[in-house]
């Protein structure tokens, strides 16, 4: 469930954590349904023999399925039009098969303007405990 | 300046048309294992506190892939400056200034702000473009920006 805003930010302190996310397992069918969703046909997510010529294994997950799954974590926490800003960099490539947990953390509250703002560690891991990307971001009220 | 560096900046790009849809709301947020009623209809957003249908966080992405030709990650393969599947994503930022909601028309200019390179861990060189998108409003102001850095590989001659 996902509302305009979620979290008491009056409440928020530095150090709080978002309640884990985990996903099913992500297979070729999540790829190509993201490939559709977004646009992004790059052959690298479906094409296994495309990916193969290229030196990888097998199809490797579009790292903006996982930005995207770590995002909507977030704004089913904190409230969709709280998140002011979402930034990510991409560190392992999600394999098909791989369960991906999105976690998030305060690290810092307060005010610009008047209105109320956290900023936000992020971070998605697999299930071996990589980390698939990194993140950062600021959440608060629009005025 | 590298020749890449030069042809990437230079790269004339005109401003896209975003148009919010309804059901590429939906499909997105599907496809991010997100069921919230709040992107399934206008009514049930209205229903969760929303003044309309919003879109997911990373939504804005869509217009990389939208219209060809109108945003610089896909001028850059278009245009043979960057080598179609050696790029990967390395990197990507979304400022929100206000929400977005359902039926809104956006114009999006996009700008190659910056090219550079570094060494590749396992040698060759790793090629850096920095893609900038400002999202316009009907009412002409920025609703929204987006900054996208793709990775291109170039591997090292083989001896």
């Amino acid at each position: 469930m996902t509302t305009p805003h979620s979290i008491d930010m009056s409440k928020l302190k530095a150090g709080d954590e978002m309640p884990a996310f985990t996903t099913p397992a992500l297979g070729r069918t999540n790829f190509v349904r993201y490939a559709g969703a977004s646009g992004d046909f790059n052959p690298l997510h479906h094409d296994d023999e495309f990916a193969k010529a290229r030196g990888m294994n097998n199809v490797i997950g579009h790292g903006m399925l996982t930005a995207g799954l770590l995002g909507q974590a977030i704004a089913r926490w904190a409230g969709l039009i709280m998140v002011r800003k979402y930034a990510v960099r991409f560190s392992s490539q999600v394999q098909p098969g791989d369960t991906l947990t999105c976690g998030a953390k305060v690290t810092k509250v307060y005010a610009d303007g008047g209105l109320p703002r956290a900023d936000l560690e992020c971070w998605v891991k697999n299930q071996k405990g990589d980390t698939m990307l990194t993140g950062t971001g600021t959440i608060g009220p629009h005025a | 300046m590298s020749d890449y560096k030069e042809a990437a900046l230079n790269l004339s790009l005109k401003p896209g048309m975003f148009p919010v849809e309804i059901a590429k709301i939906r499909e997105f947020a599907t496809a991010l294992m997100d069921d919230s009623p709040a992107y399934r209809s206008t009514e049930k957003a209205r229903a969760a506190g929303f003044k309309d249908m919003p879109v997911p966080v990373t939504f804005l992405v869509c217009n990389i892939y939208a219209e060809p030709g109108e945003n610089g990650m896909m001028a850059l393969l278009d245009s043979g400056i960057a080598k179609r599947g050696m790029l990967l994503h390395g990197e990507q930022e979304f400022n929100y200034l206000r929400p977005i909601y359902v039926g809104e028309k956006f114009t999006v200019k996009n700008k190659v702000v910056d090219a550079y390179e570094k060494e590749g861990s396992r040698g060759g060189k790793m090629v850096f473009f920095v893609n900038e998108s400002e999202f316009i409003g009907e009412d002409g102001k920025t609703a929204a920006t987006s900054r996208a850095i793709i990775i291109e590989r170039r591997p090292a001659p083989k001896a």
